[in-house]
């Protein structure tokens, strides 16, 4: 019996080892607490019952591996890690009615993987042990383990693991379910106050006139507003609220910070999610989507732009910000790759208000182009500046249309999402005449919630209608999907200030 | 030759395998879905 003490105790210890590595990744050094009990509890109440033979404290000892087995290694290691990895993967690559499972770092899946092997040799030796017990209490020679008949075994491990790989698929398919009471609901997760008020109140304003725009649909459509403040953590619960009370059943929103936020709480709901995102990681293709023109289709578009014009060199001065950082790495990247130079590049902190001296060195550089992006109020200071050393050929991606003060920035060029009907930001002017319309998130707003509309329209999960979108003809033009992406591509459009207002070039 | 003294080497070279597999698995799994997350764009989309 002893053996089978030892070899016991020994895979509880190895399996507590790799529980604790496991959930080092939710709980931090905490899992160590969790970690010392799962290797404490068992040995003492093992020494307890070789001197005692206490039968409390071989119960107790039982009760410790059948928290291991069944707590860590069956629901833990097993539907948690194992199956998501070996059948979940499998399911999502051969339709898309399964998601692609969303994993945890390498480490943290395969340590849950080793916790279910784990939790076999610690199921097998508690076995083997339990017998040894029996046979030492009746006075007989314990049983030794003879390998009888392993292709039985083989064949039993196999049925059993199809059983329950089958059990795993039927619970992980995205099924239609016909909403309740004929009413869908759509969260509508946009900051209402802070600095994101003007964009969440337009993307809103989108969104409902895209609601009142619908015309003799299957089902009625309600949004369900989600003020999410400024605090993440506060916006974190306002989403959690808005799925678990509210019961809604998809949602459109906005902005990266937010869109990250949303995007594990979605998954879990399992509800789609489409984000007017430009970090392109937040589509995981599973239940969010990201439709915005990523920085790279915008450097490539206004490469082009530059081209046409007779460009040949540019001039940089951009804010220190990480969206604005984005599109300022791909336009050199795009620069580079199409042999264009850069005369003067100068990245300025939020802090400067004082643009002179940038502004000289940079047209001492002889720029074509001076390339600006900021956001307000240095982008009104820096339009100011340009103006008044009377600059005027300037260009930049986005910033332009959201300007406080656009007539510093009359005849600037610029890149922003297409708006193949312009009839759409007309009407949107006049149903909210005191509403900004910010070119590059209206459209997209406009065009997620009525994906989600047709989905429920055509009687098909939401989630699994959005991943099997390969094209879809919106307000944006043309937008793609490659199969598997959680990613829209939009080509976006020029854009020019005349008349101290954004006007598409291809219009002009 | 004795059946089971090749039972651990068959068992460990079977765990490998599956490692090696969800290795693989994991990985492309995670590239395939964004990979790394970039830091938040913020104000401007």
């Amino acid at each position: 019996m002893h053996t089978y003490a030892r070899r016991s105790l020994l895979s509880v210890i190895v399996t507590a080892v790799l529980i604790t590595v496991n959930h080092l990744y939710p709980l931090g050094t905490r899992a160590l607490g969790l970690g010392a009990v799962l290797v404490v509890a068992p040995t003492a109440l093992l020494w307890w019952f070789r001197n005692t033979r206490s039968r409390v404290a071989f119960a107790g000892y039982l009760l410790m591996n059948l928290w291991i087995v069944v707590g860590f290694g069956l629901i833990k290691g097993l539907w948690k890690s194992t199956l998501p990895v070996c059948v979940g993967t499998l399911l999502a690559s051969i339709s898309t009615s399964f998601p692609r499972p969303t994993l945890g770092p390498v480490p943290f899946e395969l340590s849950g993987i080793l916790t279910f092997i784990g939790s076999l040799f610690v199921l097998y030796y508690g076995y083997r042990l339990v017998r040894a017990n029996r046979d030492a209490a009746a006075g007989a020679e314990p049983e030794k383990p003879i390998a009888r008949r392993p292709v039985l075994w083989a064949a039993s491990a196999l049925v059993a693991f199809a059983v329950i790989a089958s059990a795993y698929a039927f619970t992980d398919q995205d099924r239609w379910i016909a909403p309740a009471n004929g009413v869908v609901k759509i969260g509508v997760i946009v900051p209402a106050s802070g600095p994101y008020a003007i964009l969440g109140n337009s993307f809103l304003k989108a969104v409902e006139m895209a609601r009142s725009d619908l015309r003799g649909t299957k089902y009625q459509y309600e949004l369900v507003l989600v003020d999410i403040g400024l605090d993440l953590a506060q916006a974190r619960t306002a989403i959690q609220r808005a799925i678990t009370d509210e019961n809604v059943d998809a949602i459109v929103g906005g902005i990266s910070r937010f869109g990250q936020v949303t995007k594990p709480l979605a998954t879990a709901a399992r509800i789609p999610h489409t984000c007017v995102c430009s970090v392109t990681s937040i589509g995981d293709g599973a239940y969010t989507f990201t439709n915005i023109p990523s920085p790279d289709a915008e450097a490539v578009q206004w490469v082009q732009e530059a081209q046409r014009r007779g460009i040949r060199q540019i001039a940089l001065l951009t804010q220190d910000y990480p969206s604005i950082h984005g599109h300022v790495t791909a336009l050199k990247a795009e620069l580079a790759r199409v042999g264009l130079p850069t005369t003067y590049v100068k990245e300025f902190a939020d802090s400067v208000t004082d643009f002179r001296s940038m502004i000289a060195q940079a047209r001492a550089s002889n720029p074509d182009v001076y390339f600006v992006e900021a956001l307000s109020p240095q982008l009104e200071l820096l339009g100011q500046q340009l103006f008044e050393a009377k600059i005027r050929n300037i260009a930049s991606v986005v910033a332009p249309s959201v300007t406080q003060r656009p007539e510093l920035f009359e005849g600037t060029w610029y890149t922003d999402s297409d708006l193949r009907d312009i009839g759409f930001k007309q009407r949107f002017e006049k149903q909210y005449p005191g509403t900004r319309f910010a070119t590059h998130m209206m459209p997209y707003a406009y065009d997620d919630f009525n994906m989600i509309v047709q989905a429920f329209e055509r009687g098909e999960n939401p989630a699994v209608y959005i991943r099997n979108i390969a094209t879809y003809e919106g307000t944006a033009g043309t937008v793609t999907k490659a199969p598997g992406s959680g990613n829209f591509q939009s080509r976006p459009a020029v854009w020019v200030i005349q008349n101290a207002k954004p006007a598409l070039l291809s219009q002009q | 030759m004795n059946r089971r003294t090749h039972t651990p080497t068959i068992l460990a070279l079977l765990i490998a395998a599956v490692l090696a597999g969800a290795y693989v698995i994991v990985a492309q799994n995670n590239a395939a879905m964004g990979g790394a997350v970039e830091t938040p764009a913020g104000l401007l989309h």
